[in-house]
């Protein structure tokens, strides 16, 4: 009986963690392999671990390019939404004030709110702006899209660190700028990682806005590079593995190195938001 | 705390934060709640027409499918992840040996971007390639021609749901995470007391997670209502109407038809679905809390 469970036990680990992580590793696996390899076996090895499908991907879209425009907007909009945050949710954790209430109200509500709902307008003011299918465009969606989960993440994690320091440090003369700086910002680091981290996976990732608020290469991000493939090389399959390990693998990397901060910004995001 | 000029820093401080929330949030929403009433394309100006547009939605057939694809994906997004969830969280709280590889391999489709995941399933079920021949043969089913899961309306809505239904690493570094909280000083006393690992679970783990199921079945329901990327990359919507939701319709409606007083007339609707569905989420997980008591 005892036997049966751990069996049962480990089976299910095992099946979850094949189902898991097969498909990346058979794209992996895939990616080296010949067009007409590809085509004769889904399950055979590649004859020789050769290049040439990243080659070809390199060749058919500027796939390096995405990868710069990915780092610089997402880099961006990681500074934005920690400074901005770093402030407002300071704020809010500290003082009473008149506005307070309705902040709370109009970040938790943005909290659930479908990105494709509002699309259609942002698309328009953007245009508008002269902002539709540049990179500052989507750092500041990506900015705004990242406030309202960090937002309650950060005004927790203040609520965590005492009045203390701050009353002695105003009760000596310090001014206000000198007391969020000296003192706040650094007890808060903790915290601004935790964000920071969040706004990055989110970014990174996101799919919907950089489809909708760019039409050419200056603003496009890496996982829209997939679409471009999809849409242009669909008979060029051997190109479109090498694309996809592209894609994923750095992510996973990134990942796996910080697992630990990376699962607890994600469930801070989810418990706290 | 007595700080100088202390109305001007709270301004100072939470103003762009609010402006930038005006300009990505308040305007957009202002705009689609109103042109939602008006007739307005790509080539006319928003022109106030009234309930026309939802008329006309209510009237499609692939919009009430849109609607019910959601409902349906939302419910089974909410039961299978959070129950996965949970008893994966259940098997790896014990630390059984690996468990933290399991762990983290579970967690990667998680993580890797949802476009991607589009892809790698197109790939891998390819008809011609992918590994659905391999497998037909394998297990000895014979048939005449290899079916394409994604192109074939029998099975595209299954195959779509396939995509992400069993990846519920999310909910389970939630649920770890919550029992990591958990007193140990509770489970001893019980042990002390005879009870079995099963007893443990059923009635100490279980009742604390309570308050997080909440949390979970939430987050999966937003996640379905604005899911997009992998339907996009995999199959648009087809054959037909059968993978079509929400967002799928709202931006074909948007950038296809070029109607934009019906894609946010089908935003407006998208908003109040899901905030239908987060009031009942949280009607339903506060009413049970009341009973344990």
């Amino acid at each position: 009986m005892k036997n049966a469970s751990r069996i049962l036990k480990y089976l299910f680990m095992a099946f979850f963690t094949f189902i898991a992580v097969g498909p990346i590793v058979w794209a992996f696996i895939s990616s080296f392999k010949t067009y007409a390899e590809i085509n004769s076996s889904a399950l055979s090895w590649p004859s020789s671990f050769q290049l040439d499908n990243y080659k070809a991907a390199f060749q058919y879209a500027p796939i390096a390019k995405y990868f710069v425009n990915s780092i610089i907007i997402v880099g961006c909009s990681v500074l934005v939404t920690v400074a901005l945050v770093a402030m407002c949710a300071y704020i809010v954790s500290r003082f009473e004030f008149k506005m307070k209430t309705l902040i709370i109200l109009f970040i938790s509500a943005s909290l659930m709110l479908p990105a494709q709902a509002i699309s259609q307008p942002l698309f328009m003011i953007f245009q508008k702006l002269g902002i539709f299918d540049t990179k500052l465009g989507l750092i500041i969606v990506y900015s705004a899209m990242g406030i309202p989960m960090s937002f309650f993440v950060m005004v927790s994690y203040y609520k965590t660190i005492s009045t203390a320091l701050e009353e002695s440090a105003y009760i000596d003369g310090a001014t206000f700028l000198q007391t969020f700086f000296r003192i706040i910002l650094p007890l808060a680091k903790p915290g601004l990682v935790t964000i920071a981290l969040l706004q990055f996976i989110n970014t990174w990732n996101e799919f919907y806005f950089a489809l909708m608020l760019t039409s050419g290469d200056t603003a496009r991000t890496v996982p829209i590079a997939l679409n471009y493939y999809m849409g242009t090389f669909a008979n060029n399959y051997s190109a479109l593995f090498a694309a996809v390990v592209m894609t994923v693998l750095p992510t996973i990397v990134v990942f796996i190195v910080l697992q630990r901060q990376v699962m607890e910004s994600l469930t801070a995001g989810a418990v706290k938001g | 705390m007595k700080i100088k000029n202390k109305g001007f820093w709270i301004a100072a401080f939470t103003m762009p934060c609010m402006v930038l929330f005006a300009l990505v949030y308040a305007a957009p929403i202002v705009t689609v709640l109103y042109t939602s009433l008006c007739d307005y394309t790509t080539f006319s100006p928003p022109a106030f027409t009234g309930m026309k547009n939802f008329a006309s939605i209510f009237g499609d057939q692939d919009f009430l499918v849109s609607i019910k694809n959601t409902l349906i994906w939302v419910l089974l997004q909410s039961v299978f992840h959070v129950t996965l969830g949970l008893v994966m969280a259940l098997v790896l709280r014990r630390k059984p040996k690996g468990w933290k590889i399991v762990r983290t391999a579970y967690m990667i489709p998680n993580i890797i971007p949802t476009a991607a995941t589009g892809v790698m399933f197109t790939l891998l079920l390819n008809p011609t390639f992918g590994i659905v021949k391999p497998f037909l043969e394998k297990i000895g089913i014979e048939v005449s021609q290899t079916p394409n899961l994604f192109g074939n309306s029998k099975y595209a809505f299954w195959t779509v749901t396939a995509t992400w239904i069993l990846y519920a690493g999310f909910n389970t570094i939630i649920f770890l995470a919550e029992m990591g909280a958990i007193d140990k000083e509770i489970y001893e006393a019980a042990r002390v007391d005879g009870a079995s690992p099963w007893q443990l679970d059923r009635f100490i783990t279980l009742p604390l997670m309570r308050n997080i199921f909440g949390t979970c079945v939430t987050l999966a329901s937003v996640a379905m209502v604005s899911q997009f990327d992998i339907i996009y990359m995999t199959t648009k919507g087809g054959p037909g109407n059968t993978t079509l939701n929400l967002p799928i319709y709202l931006y074909k409606a948007a950038t296809l038809e070029n109607n934009y007083g019906k894609a946010n007339a089908v935003g407006t609707v998208q908003i109040a679905v899901g905030l239908a569905l987060v009031l009942l989420i949280q009607r339903l997980f506060r009413e049970k809390k009341e009973d344990a008591r």
